[in-house]
């Protein structure tokens, strides 16, 4: 009886051990911090979110006749916010998916920023000027998040590939993560003068 | 198989020697200023400040950090090396880890100095995650433009930089007393001194004893255990040669804060 017990407290031991020599609780901490990461993107995206209905009602306030250049960003924003990931099963598409709705978003809110050039009253109130900061700030976190992001996944992807955690990555079926892309001119923040 | 052909492929001379310089030009050529070798809150690459000024903004900096855990952080340089203003302060504070770890208490003021008359200063503070509630952009950007560039027009650098340390810590203060965290850590803080106080009369007595029967050895063994009580990063952070402070606690950074320019 107590043989039998020891054995099985060896076999576990074992197993442990080999399990965590392989690598695999290392899979799963990296896959983690893909996750982690993965969630302060969707938070730093919600919160330019957040701000727009803000600064849509501002610009309102002085330039009423700029409805088709507002209504562009509810929309953008509606679109944006309709699509989220499920950080546990994020893939190449539907990362791209999210990437280009969050870019209608930043393209829109670049146009409605332009605006202000037309509203002398608009670019000086201090409410609007205010809302430029945040925003700025909320597009330099974006960058961040997005960037720590990829460097989770890289460190992720790297260790499920090599040799031979590719082994147990194939058998617990752990696949690779997707990354961020900057495109072109559509990722620019919004720029902000002062 | 597998692991033999890179075996092999390591032991390749002339990848070997690649991967050396490979390695030797990323680590020569990574673009943020490092930190001292011993590290302080005031770090003067630009040179605006005077020696005796530097020690008098690094001992009330110190102070603060040693009494809110709060690590507050100057930083001048002579150039932003391509970076954005905003991304500098960033990757000083996440590469140098200012704040404690966990807590993200960290803040940098970073002042780009205006050298001529075609030149462009810049200043930007960046806090750390855990102080974005105490330090919102809008907060940042009042202080940068409102405490720090009116005497930097004025080209007079020390003060503006010691209006923009107060203001900072005046406006941390408060948030990080609220934070459960740090009650936390003076029950803990308070717990392991009165236990050591406990084993000092306990060993006391029994080296009393033992002068009375006279004989026998105190062995001091017991003494390992308040010093096991905190975890040892809490005590870590007191030893030395880490800068007076303490050392940064390898704290993180999201991009938020503000600046401005003159």
């Amino acid at each position: 009886m107590v043989m039998k017990n020891i054995k099985t407290l060896i076999l576990c031991a074992l197993t442990t051990i080999m399990l965590s020599s392989c690598g695999y609780n290392t899979m799963v901490e990296k896959q983690e911090g893909v996750e982690a990461a993965w969630a302060q993107v969707e938070n730093v995206y919600q919160r330019r979110a957040d701000l727009i209905p803000n600064l849509v009602a501002t610009v309102k306030g002085y330039a009423a006749h700029e409805s088709e250049t507002l209504t562009a960003v509810v929309e953008a924003r509606a679109k944006a916010t309709g699509v989220t990931i499920d950080a546990s099963n994020i893939n190449e598409a539907s990362l791209q998916k999210f990437q280009q709705a969050q870019d209608g978003l930043s393209s829109a809110l670049s146009r409605l920023l332009m605006v202000q050039e037309n509203y002398p009253d608009l670019k000086a109130s201090e409410q609007f000027r205010d809302l430029q900061v945040q925003l700025e700030g909320t597009e330099n976190r974006i960058t961040v998040e997005r960037q720590k992001f990829n460097d989770a996944a890289r460190d992720y992807n790297t260790y499920i590939r090599k040799f031979p955690n590719n082994l147990i990555a194939g058998f617990f079926s752990f696949t690779s993560k997707p990354y961020f892309t900057a495109k072109a001119g559509a990722e620019e923040a919004p720029t902000v003068q002062f | 198989m597998k692991s033999l052909l890179v075996i092999n492929s390591l032991f390749n001379m002339k990848k070997f020697i690649l991967t050396c310089l490979f390695l030797f030009f990323s680590l020569a050529s990574t673009a943020i200023v490092q930190k001292t070798s011993v590290e302080r809150l005031v770090n003067d690459f630009a040179g605006v400040l005077s020696e005796r000024q530097v020690a008098a903004l690094e001992d009330s900096l110190v102070r603060y950090a040693l009494r809110t855990s709060t690590q507050v952080t100057v930083v001048t340089v002579r150039d932003l090396e391509g970076y954005d203003v905003s991304s500098y302060a960033y990757e000083i504070g996440e590469k140098w880890g200012v704040g404690q770890s966990g807590k993200n208490n960290g803040v940098v003021i970073l002042v780009k100095p205006k050298f001529s008359a075609n030149d462009r200063g810049r200043a930007f503070i960046a806090p750390g995650y855990g102080l974005e509630g105490a330090l919102p952009d809008v907060v940042c950007t009042h202080i940068v433009n409102d405490e720090m560039i009116p005497y930097f027009l004025q080209n007079n650098y020390a003060n503006g930089i010691i209006a923009g340390a107060i203001a900072v810590m005046k406006a941390c203060e408060g948030e990080y007393y609220a934070s459960s965290n740090d009650e936390d850590d003076f029950f803990r803080t308070t717990i392991s001194v009165l236990l050591i106080i406990a084993i000092f009369i306990v060993l006391s007595r029994m080296v009393k004893g033992d002068n009375h029967k006279g004989g026998g050895h105190v062995t001091f063994g017991g003494l390992g255990g308040p010093f096991v009580w905190g975890s040892s990063s809490d005590w870590g952070s007191f030893s030395g040669g880490r800068g007076s402070f303490g050392g940064f606690g390898g704290g993180h950074f999201g991009g938020g804060g503000g600046g401005g320019s003159w």
